[in-house]
C-alpha cells in the first residue's frame, strides 16, 4: 500500500531523517517508535508533502506520491491525525468533522457524518457543542474521525497517545483496532512503544534519523534494545569490553 | 506440509526486495553504530552508512573476511552488550584463531526458523525421528539441525557422531526416519550397514540432510542407494549463523537461499567485482536481520553460481548450486588452478568409477605431479585386467578434459582409502615450498 524508500530530510544543515525506509502492506498495522526528535513527525509529514525532502521516493497504491501536493495525496486515500490531535477547538464538534470532508461533495459528507457518529457515539452526543469542551480522548476520536471524513484507505496517525490517561489510551487504540479490522491501513508513529507494538503486526525503531531495528511487533516488544530504550524495562548500561 | 512459512518463502520477489532493502539499511545502520570494527572501516574508507539507497548500493560497502572476525576476537564483533546474548558458538581453530558467533534470543528463534523451513523443504515432518550425528558442542551443525527439527515438532535424537555400530543399532531400534550427517559419514554408516550383514530394509531412514563439506550428484546417487532414502544438501556456515542459510527442495536442483535473512552475491574473487547473476564465483553473504552479529559483506570462499528459476516447489528464494570448491583450497598445479570439486565431477562422467578418491600431489623433479587415487570393487580389481585398462584410460581422459593437466590416475581396492567421519579431506599436498 506505502512504500517509503531511502527518504532522507534536513532542516538546514541539520539531517533530520537518513535513508529511512518502511513500508506497509494493504491492511496492515505498522507501528514506528523512537523517542522525542527521532525523526517520527517528520517521516508523516514528509509522506504527506507536507514538508519537503532531499533525497527517496514515496510510493502510495502503487504510484509514486513523491511530487504530489499534500491536497492530491488526500484525494488519493491518505489521511493524517497530526501530533497534538490539533482540532479547531472554537468550532463544535460537527463542524471539525465537516472540516475534514471539506472536499468531498455535501451529501457524501452528511452520509460519512452519521458513520462517525456510529462508530464515536460520544461524538454524535456532542455534536454541537464547541470542540473545546471535549477530554483529551474525545478530542483524539474527533481527530480520527476528522481524518476519517475523505474515507481514506490509509491512515497515518502521529502520537496518538501523547498527554492521555492509561486508560483513555486504551480505548483509542482498541479504535484503531477495529478501524484495522474493517480494511483500514494504518502507519503509527509513537514514543509509547508499549501501546503502539502491542496493536501492531510489524514495527521499526527510529533513532536519531535511522531505522535500527525493525520486524515482527511481537519481536521488537521482546527485544532487550527495546525494553531497554523505550518501554522502560532495566536501566541503560554499557558493557565493558 | 509444504512450507514452514510459507509466506516469506513464496512471495513475490519484488515484495521481497522491499524487505530486502529496509533489512540491509538497518543492518548497516546497527553496524555502524554498534560495532567498533564497522564503525572504524567505514570511517577509514569515508563511506556513510547512508549511501545504501537501492540493493544494488551494496557493492559500495566493505567486504568482512574471516580474518577480520579473528582480529577481533573473541567479542568484538558483537552488536550487543554480552548480556544479551543467549548462546555462543566457534569455530574450531584448526586454521587460526577461532571465530566466535553470538546469538541474542531473536537470534536462536530465526536460526530455528530457518532450519525448519530447509528440513520441511527436504520433507521432514514432525511425525519424523530425527537421528543427528552431527558433532555437538561448538561446532553449529548439531545444535543447528536439532533446534530446527525440534521446531517443527519431530522427534530428535542428539545421538553426536562416532561409534558407528552404535548408531547403527540406535537408527534400527529407534526407527529414525531422518538422518543428519556429513555425506562423508552417511557412506559410512552405509558401509558399516553392508559390513555388520545389515539389510538396508531393516532401516526406517527416508531423508538424509547432509551438508558441511562439498559433495556431488555421484555421491548423492551412492548414499541414496545404499541407505534406501532421498538425501538433500544443506549449507550454512558457522559464522554467519550455522545451517539454515540454504537447502535444496524437493527437486534436488539447487539450494534455496533464505534471502530474507542473509542476501546473497558472487563476486569475482580475484577483482572483488560483483558478478552478474548466474555467473560462478565466490560467495558473499550479508545478514539482514541479525542482532549478535551483524555481519556485512562476509567472503565465505565458496565457489557457487547464484540463479533465478520458477522452481516446481513454489519457493521464490533464490538458488545457489551446490558449492563447488573454495576459493583457499584451490590448487596450482604447474601453473593451472585445479579444484578438487573438478575431480569429483570428472569422476562423476566416468561410469565405473567409484566417489572415494584421493588427490595427492608432489613434486617430481621441478615439476608437480597430481595422483588421483580412485577406488574400484574388489572384483576389477583383482580379475577384470581389461576393463581395470579402459577405466583408467577413461578416467585419464575425462580427468585431463575437466582439469585441463594430465593427472596420474591409480585405481586403488575398495575400502582401502581413509573415510572421514567429519570434513572429508581428500587432498594429500606434499609439495614443500
Amino acid at each position: 500500500m506505502l512504500e517509503v524508500k531511502s527518504l532522507s530530510v534536513s532542516y538546514g544543515a541539520v539531517a533530520a531523517l537518513m535513508n529511512v525506509s518502511v513500508h506497509v502492506a494493504e491492511g496492515e498495522f505498522v507501528s514506528l517508535i523512537g523517542s522525542n526528535g527521532a525523526g517520527k513527525t517528520t517521516l508523516l509529514n514528509s509522506i504527506m508533502n507536507i514538508i519537503g525532502h532531499s533525497k527517496g521516493t514515496v510510493t502510495f497504491k502503487g504510484k509514486e506520491i513523491t511530487k504530489l501536493n499534500t491536497p492530491k495525496i488526500v484525494k488519493g486515500g491518505m489521511a493524517i491525525v497530526p501530533e497534538g490531535r490539533r482540532i479547531f477547538s472554537n468550532m463544535t464538534v460537527k463542524e471539525n468533522l465537516e472540516m475534514g470532508g471539506f472536499t468531498r461533495p455535501a451529501h457524501e459528507v452528511k452520509e460519512k457524518l452519521e458513520q462517525m457518529y456510529d462508530m464515536f457515539p460520544v461524538l454524535g452526543e456532542r455534536h454541537d457543542q464547541t470542540a473545546g469542551m471535549l477530554s483529551g480522548g474525545e478530542q483524539q476520536m474527533l481527530a480520527i474521525g476528522r481524518a476519517l471524513m475523505t474515507s481514506p484507505k490509509m491512515l497515518l496517525m502521529d502520537e496518538p497517545s501523547m498527554g492521555l490517561a492509561p486508560l483513555v489510551i486504551k480505548e483509542v487504540y482498541e479504535k484503531l483496532k477495529l478501524l484495522a479490522s474493517t480494511g483500514l491501513t494504518i502507519l503509527l508513529v509513537e514514543q509509547n512503544a508499549t501501546m503502539a507494538l502491542k496493536y501492531a503486526q510489524r514495527g521499526y525503531v527510529l533513532e536519531n534519523g535511522r531505522i535500527i531495528l525493525q520486524g515482527k511487533a511481537s519481536e521488537l516488544l521482546g527485544d532487550n534494545e527495546v525494553k531497554r530504550a523505550y518501554l522502560g524495562k532495566e536501566y541503560k548500561e554499557k558493557w565493558e569490553r | 506440509m509444504r512450507y514452514w512459512q510459507e509466506d516469506e518463502e513464496t512471495m513475490p520477489v519484488e515484495q521481497r526486495q522491499v524487505f530486502q532493502l529496509e533489512r540491509l539499511q538497518t543492518t548497516v545502520n546497527r553496524a555502524y553504530r554498534k560495532v567498533d570494527f564497522y564503525r572504524k572501516k567505514f570511517d577509514e574508507l569515508n563511506i556513510k552508512p547512508d549511501l545504501v539507497n537501492d540493493l544494488s548500493d551494496i557493492s559500495k560497502l566493505p567486504f568482512t573476511t574471516k580474518q577480520d572476525l579473528r582480529d577481533n576476537y573473541p567479542y568484538g564483533m558483537f552488536a550487543v552488550p554480552l548480556r544479551d546474548i543467549v548462546r555462543i558458538h566457534s569455530s574450531s581453530g584448526t586454521t587460526g584463531k577461532p571465530t566466535v558467533v553470538g546469538y541474542t534470543r531473536n537470534d536462536l528463534e530465526d536460526w530455528n526458523n530457518l532450519v525448519s523451513r530447509i528440513m520441511v523443504a527436504g520433507g521432514v515432518s514432525k511425525e519424523d525421528i530425527v537421528h543427528v550425528s552431527f558433532t555437538y558442542g561448538l561446532f553449529t551443525g548439531g545444535f543447528g539441525l536439532h533446534y530446527g527439527a525440534e521446531t517443527i515438532g519431530a522427534s530428535v535424537i542428539p545421538v553426536s557422531s562416532g561409534n558407528t555400530a552404535r548408531q547403527l543399532a540406535i537408527m534400527e531400534d529407534y526407527k529414525s526416519t531422518v538422518l543428519v550427517a556429513t555425506p562423508s559419514y552417511a557412506l559410512h554408516i552405509a558401509e558399516s550397514m553392508e559390513k555388520a550383514g545389515l539389510s538396508k530394509d531393516k532401516l526406517s531412514l527416508k531423508t538424509a540432510l547432509l551438508g558441511s563439506e562439498p559433495w556431488g550428484d555421484k555421491v548423492r546417487a551412492e548414499i541414496e542407494e545404499r541407505l534406501g532414502l532421498n538425501a538433500y544438501d544443506n549449507y550454512g556456515l558457522s559464522e554467519v549463523m550455522g545451517p539454515g542459510i540454504s537447502g535444496e527442495c524437493e527437486c534436488k536442483n539447487g539450494l534455496h537461499i533464505n534471502e530474507d535473512y542473509f542476501y546473497p552475491e558472487i563476486i569475482d574473487p580475484v577483482t572483488l567485482q560483483p558478478l552478474p547473476l548466474g555467473e560462478k564465483g565466490e560467495l558473499v553473504l550479508t545478514t539482514l536481520k541479525k542482532e549478535g552479529m551483524p555481519l556485512i559483506r562476509y567472503r565465505t570462499r565458496d565457489i557457487t553460481r547464484l540463479y533465478r528459476e520458477e522452481c516446481p516447489c513454489g519457493r521464490t528464494l533464490i538458488k545457489m548450486d551446490k558449492a563447488k570448491g573454495r576459493t583457499d583450497d584451490m590448487l596450482i598445479i604447474n601453473g593451472v588452478n585445479v579444484f578438487p570439486s573438478q575431480v569429483e565431477e570428472a569422476l562423476s562422467k566416468v561410469e565405473g568409477a567409484s566417489a572415494h578418491y584421493m588427490i595427492f600431489v608432489r613434486k617430481r623433479g621441478a615439476l608437480d605431479e597430481m595422483e588421483i587415487k580412485v577406488e574400484v570393487n574388489e572384483a576389477m580389481f583383482f580379475d577384470e585386467m581389461k576393463r581395470q585398462k579402459k577405466l583408467l584410460e577413461d578416467l585419464t581422459a575425462q580427468l585431463s578434459k575437466t582439469l585441463l593437466i594430465k593427472p596420474k590416475v591409480s585405481l586403488v581396492m575398495g575400502q582401502t582409502l581413509e573415510r572421514f567421519e567429519g570434513k572429508a579431506k581428500r587432498v594429500v599436498d606434499e609439495r614443500t615450498i
